[in-house]
């Protein structure tokens, strides 16, 4: 997967490419807008990484082409946390904001986050008993808690939730989940369903995964 | 250095001869222009009258020295003058009996005689002087012979033991009333130079010095004051030399460990699995050293005396949910779900600030959190403020070491924590007492963490 990464200073540059390289990305560097909108004309991208402050066209000019022009998933990366700016950054289309100086895993998991979410037809908000999913957020509100769960479980529940009442062969789970189906991962769902089931009934969620066996898995709800 | 001691005896002093001179000189000014003239006409009056008395003997000379003698015997001091220049005293002798001029005009031209009235007779004490010039002097004729008659008081049989008394009750006056000065004065001025001791001793850096004074007055109360900044240098300096120690050690050990490690780097000898593990020992090392480097900078603008908080109402259940969200991957890693219950609401704070005691709390109930444990945050409404909660299921806090844990480089057993600075928590009390709020830790070891914050302004949404 190709990822832009637009930033003035070599040195970032380089340590982000590293990074995203180590994590199996294939990294686009350029050091400014300009660059970066000569080389689109004739490669594509799944997604930016653009820095705020750059000479020329500054970041958010640059996101908001990016996002609703060419429809490309862009985090913004600054070295202030001022809210101005993150505000600035949302309106202009940016899917998530990082501060300097980041964690490479933090940059990546929500590197993560975004391609799993940008540009699947799937709803972004799904309400089930006293349950609620937000994708873009990859929060769970159940009565007036708002719980917070590792993002695998999510992505599990998730599609459960988006075909209530219906058997997700485990196939399809792991096909979505872990972009392969792999007998290595059929040991780790078990071990996030069972976890999630926990989860749900420790904070009183109206629902409940039933196993349906030799096929996969079916999201109720309790009465 | 004139002592104050020595300046209150001299002015004291001063003051008792002062007034002894001006009162000398005012009983003079009053004796002068009163009580001289009245004795004066009294004793010329008892003068004139013993003259008489004589004349009317008519020629009885025999009876005049008996008369003489026992007039002067009532308490006078008499001479009686011929022409032929004889005198003959009465009474206790003169110690001087140069006639004057002045006195012989009383047997020469039958004039009155009101004693002196050059040199020293404007001085009162001419008043008690023996000395025949010093009496009244009045003519008289016995057979026709002309006598002068000169009379004065005897000063010592009038003084009585009236005057004794009043000598010796002056006298013990003058001497009690400097004595007592003294006393008091030696009172006065002994805590004040153990004060200025002391002070030298604390300008020496030497905190040690206590005062064992205790007075019910202003000196007892500066002494006390004393004492208490003397407590609180000596705590201070305690503190002080105690940062610098645990400042020097923190800097000193990750700059050892970056050191090193580089030198095995560069030696070419290590393995590739090694080189990565020296690589990591290197980051971890640098990545505390610019956290030390920041805690620091904000530690030491916390203690400014005036630290102007930049305060205003803010969602505070959006500000920690991102705080949240920026750990998503640390949740992750560790398999962690948060549970969050937010009330809804502003709370007057400082952002950036409390953007900080967040993300302690977070990152600290995430470091010591197990795998696949449950973290639970809850911000209620209590009264006017607000309380915020941050548990975990973590390896909790050791008893002995709760009552430490915000004191600064304080490290709960250094193997649990080899990440951390020992600052974190001193900061967040900090920042959570500029806010006049509270903070609260409620742990046992092994069985998690609770950390309640107190914040006292919030507005429901």
């Amino acid at each position: 997967m190709r990822i832009l990464v637009v930033d003035d200073e070599l040195h970032i540059r380089k340590l982000i490419a590293i990074q995203l390289q180590q994590a199996g990305y294939e990294p686009v560097l350029v050091k400014d807008a300009q660059e970066a909108l000569s080389l689109l004309e004739d490669q594509e991208v799944s997604a930016a990484i653009v820095d705020v402050m750059m000479p020329g066209m500054s970041g958010f000019e640059l996101t908001c082409f990016l996002s609703q022009e060419m429809d490309i998933p862009v985090i913004l990366v600054t070295a202030k946390g001022q809210l101005e700016d993150k505000e600035e950054g949302f309106l202009a289309g940016s899917e998530d904001y990082l501060v300097k100086p980041f964690e490479p895993k933090e940059l990546l998991f929500r590197l993560q986050a975004i391609l799993r979410r940008y540009g699947k037809a799937q709803r972004q908000k799904i309400q089930l008993a006293n349950i609620h999913l937000d994708r873009s957020t990859y929060d769970v509100a159940i009565n007036d808690e708002t719980l917070i769960i590792p993002m695998k479980e999510f992505d599990i529940l998730a599609i459960l939730a988006n075909s209530y009442g219906q058997t997700i062969p485990r196939s399809t789970i792991l096909m979505e989940v872990w972009g392969e189906v792999e007998e290595k991962h059929d040991f780790s769902l078990n071990t996030h369903i069972k976890r999630l089931r926990e989860r749900l009934n420790n904070y009183g969620a109206k629902i409940e995964i039933q196993t349906v066996r030799g096929i996969g898995y079916r999201l109720e709800v309790v009465q | 250095m004139k002592t104050l001691y020595r300046q209150f005896i001299q002015t004291s002093l001063l003051f008792l001869v002062l007034s002894i001179v001006l009162g000398i000189v005012l009983t003079n000014v009053y004796y002068l222009s009163f009580t001289k003239q009245e004795t004066t006409a009294q004793n010329l009056e008892r003068a004139q009258e013993v003259a008489l008395t004589l004349e009317q003997m008519h020629g009885d000379t025999s009876a005049l020295e008996p008369f003489l003698t026992s007039v002067a015997n009532l308490g006078y001091q008499i001479a009686l003058l011929d022409s032929n220049e004889q005198i003959k005293s009465f009474g206790k002798p003169f110690e001087d009996l140069t006639i004057t001029d002045q006195a012989r005009k009383v047997i020469e031209d039958h004039k009155i005689y009101t004693g002196e009235t050059t040199g020293l007779s404007f001085f009162m004490t001419s008043h008690f002087s023996n000395r025949l010039s010093n009496t009244v002097g009045v003519p008289l004729e016995i057979d026709n012979q002309a006598y002068a008659l000169y009379l004065r008081p005897d000063m010592n049989l009038l003084s009585s033991d009236i005057h004794t008394l009043l000598l010796a009750f002056l006298l013990s006056l003058a001497v009690v009333n400097l004595a007592g000065m003294l006393w008091m004065a030696r009172q006065l001025t002994r805590p004040i130079s153990l004060l200025q001791q002391a002070a030298k001793e604390v300008a020496n850096d030497n905190y040690s010095h206590t005062l064992a004074i205790s007075r019910p007055d202003e000196i007892g109360d500066l002494v006390h004051s004393f004492n208490e900044m003397i407590d609180r240098l000596r705590q201070n300096d305690v503190s002080r030399k105690t940062f610098i120690t645990n400042v020097s050690h923190d800097l000193q050990s990750p700059l050892m460990n970056i050191k090193g490690y580089a030198e095995l780097l560069s030696a070419d000898s290590a393995e590739g699995s090694d080189q990565r593990q020296y690589a990591n020992v290197i980051e971890r090392e640098a990545t505390r050293l610019s956290g030390l480097a920041k805690q620091l900078l904000l530690l030491s603008t916390l203690d400014q005396p005036v630290y102007q908080l930049n305060a205003n109402f803010y969602r505070l259940d959006e500000q920690i949910k991102e705080n949240v969200q920026h750990y998503r991957w640390r949740l992750d890693e560790k398999e962690l779900d948060v549970r969050l219950k937010l009330v809804k609401g502003n709370v007057f704070a400082d952002q950036e600030l409390m953007n900080y005691v967040w993300d302690n709390l977070l990152s600290n109930a995430i470091k010591y959190s197990p795998q696949d444990s449950s973290i639970r945050i809850q911000i209620s409404k209590e009264k006017d403020g607000c309380s915020i909660m941050v548990k975990d299921n973590g390896i909790g806090i050791m008893k002995t070491d709760l009552p430490h844990i915000t004191e600064r480089f304080y490290r709960a057993d250094q193997s649990r924590n080899e990440e951390g600075t020992g600052l974190g928590l001193a900061i967040v009390k900090e920042i959570i007492h500029l806010h006049k709020g509270k903070i609260q830790f409620i742990s046992r070891d092994g069985e998690g963490t609770q950390v309640v914050v107190y914040l006292p302004q919030f507005k429901e949404e």
